[in-house]
């Protein structure tokens, strides 16, 4: 997440916690810290040395409430001010009419199409019906894009790439989409300048009539966004915002804090390049994150809407008994899938960024290639994984595409995990890590 | 020019479409890498061996292959060290 300055505040504040004795001396040397990630990842100065100069009056002046040793009453001192930072409250997404019209804008290549695929399956998550309609004239090949985006999640899509009116496009489609709960409008991201995009707003609305305007804003472009935000704030009250790409670049978080110095609530954001990897934005919850304090909230939910989807009750007790076959690995396999990149997951636990980063890529994919070796076992072998021997191997190494090697690694794993699974289910589990077994075995 | 030589095509045990190039009576049983590249050397060819290839057809075993220096057609070039693998296995 927002890559360096996620890493560089969870160290600081990690250095802190660290610290026996904290004065006047350690709190500046924290605050000079965070000054620098902040500056590094292009939050205006401005608000930096605002930023910075409260935490200190705060840190030393301010009583700690009883019980609270001082040290985290600092902590939670820099947690409240960056929360602050952007914007404190989040901003949830309501459906409260039908059709729930929502226009999308942004300018070229900020990821509005993508983000569109996104909230699209997000929606559908929830349970509402989407209508997704394309009026992008400019670019024929958008509509081929949102089709590659929602296909398999049951999204309607209208676009006509012979149609170059795009009135007459979002007109057609608003009267096809009337019984959908929710239509999105993509529009067509031709504008360099907030001007040109301002004006295909007016006219489209002028049609659509939406509910809410969306503005894509892409979080490489660091505080410019401020410029964007603040345009689109004054012409329309209702719009919110997505900052989008908040993955690749240092620069996310002075695209975030730009918006919410502005006031324009921020939706949602984009975290990857994922279908899944669309967040409701909360400052409180992104801020923990941040910080290295874990987000158990957000990492819970996400389990329960995976086991919601898929409960595999009786690998609970047939794990517990001891009895783990390679079919119920397979089931969490899939459900680690289904969560999203480990790497995400991983930073929503506390003391998270242990996990290098090619670790986690590296484990990602073998997940994925273990999977496909699984799809060539017999149902006999993954009840009974014991059986696969030498000419086995073989074959499910060539109906998987794999070598021999990582068919034998396979099983070394199922093996391993198997003894540490026999562990946990003699031992009672607690702790966070304990609680999201349970969830995932559920 | 570099040409290719898999050992498949001058494998009696395959079948033509499944690689070999040479007729039977040329073939040997399962020629090796190594065999092929002593031939090509044997006709003063700039011939080098790569052992950890595996014909596509084939992929999950890596049967190696050989890239001899040549200038003239493959077909031309394949009886010709057929002929020099199967006379070495006589021996």
């Amino acid at each position: 997440m927002l890559g360096n300055l996620g890493r560089s505040l969870s160290k600081t504040m990690k250095k802190l916690a660290g610290m026996t004795i904290v004065d006047e001396e350690v709190v500046r040397e924290v605050i000079k810290d965070i000054q620098r990630a902040l500056i590094q990842s292009d939050v205006n100065i401005k608000l930096v040395f605002n930023l910075s100069k409260s935490i200190e009056e705060r840190a030393l002046n301010e009583e700690p409430p009883k019980g609270i040793t001082p040290k985290e009453h600092i902590i939670s001192i820099v947690y409240d001010e960056m929360v602050k930072l952007l914007g404190e409250k989040s901003h949830e997404l309501v459906i409260d009419d039908k059709p729930y019209r929502i226009l999308f804008l942004g300018l070229q290549g900020s990821g509005k199409t993508t983000t569109i695929g996104k909230l699209a399956r997000y929606l559908r998550k929830k349970g509402f019906t989407v209508g997704v309609v394309c009026t992008d004239t400019w670019r024929p090949a958008a509509l081929e894009q949102l089709k590659q985006y929602t296909e398999g999640q049951d999204v309607s899509i209208y676009g006509d790439p012979q149609n170059r009116d795009a009135l007459d496009l979002a007109e057609k489609g608003l009267a096809r989409f009337q019984k959908k709960d929710v239509i999105i409008f993509d529009t067509a991201g031709r504008h360099k300048e907030e001007k040109d995009l301002l004006r295909e707003m007016e006219e489209l609305s002028a049609i659509v009539e939406p509910h809410e305007a969306i503005l894509v804003i892409d979080g490489t472009i660091g505080q410019q966004a401020r410029e964007q935000a603040l345009a689109f704030r004054k012409a329309t009250d209702i719009g919110s915002i997505i900052v989008t790409k908040l993955d690749g670049s240092a620069k996310g978080g002075g695209a975030l804090s730009a918006v919410a110095e502005i006031g324009a609530p921020i939706k949602f954001i984009g975290t990857g390049e994922r279908i899944d990897d669309l967040e409701v934005f909360d400052p409180e919850r992104f801020i923990s994150r941040l910080l290295g304090m874990g987000d158990l909230r957000s990492l819970l939910e996400k389990v329960e809407e995976v086991s919601e989807e898929e409960i595999a009750e009786e690998s609970l007790d047939a794990i517990l008994s001891g009895k783990f076959t390679l079919r119920d690995m397979r089931v969490q396999f899939e459900m680690m899938g289904k969560m999203g990149p480990l790497q995400q997951v991983m930073s929503m636990l506390p003391g998270a960024g242990k996990l290098p980063k090619d670790a986690s890529r590296m484990t990602e994919e073998t997940i994925r290639k273990y999977l496909i070796i699984m799809d060539s076992m017999t149902e006999e072998e993954l009840e009974k994984p014991d059986i696969i021997k030498h000419s086995r191997i073989r074959r499910i190494a060539r109906g998987s595409g794999t070598r021999n090697e990582d068919v034998k690694e396979l099983l070394k794993y199922y093996r391993v995990t198997k003894k540490a699974m026999k562990g946990l289910g003699r031992r009672k589990m607690g702790g966070p890590m304990g609680q999201l077994m349970r969830q995932f075995m559920r | 020019m570099n040409l290719i030589i898999w050992p498949t095509y001058l494998d009696s045990r395959k079948s033509r479409s499944e690689g070999r190039r040479v007729p039977l009576e040329y073939a040997v049983e399962s020629p090796t890498a190594s065999e092929i590249l002593r031939a090509a050397r044997k006709l003063q060819l700039e011939a080098s061996m790569e052992s950890d290839r595996a014909y596509p057809p084939s992929w999950w075993e890596s049967s190696g292959r050989v890239v001899v220096e040549y200038n003239g057609k493959k077909s031309e070039l394949l009886p010709k060290i057929a002929r020099l693998v199967r006379s070495s296995r006589k021996r």
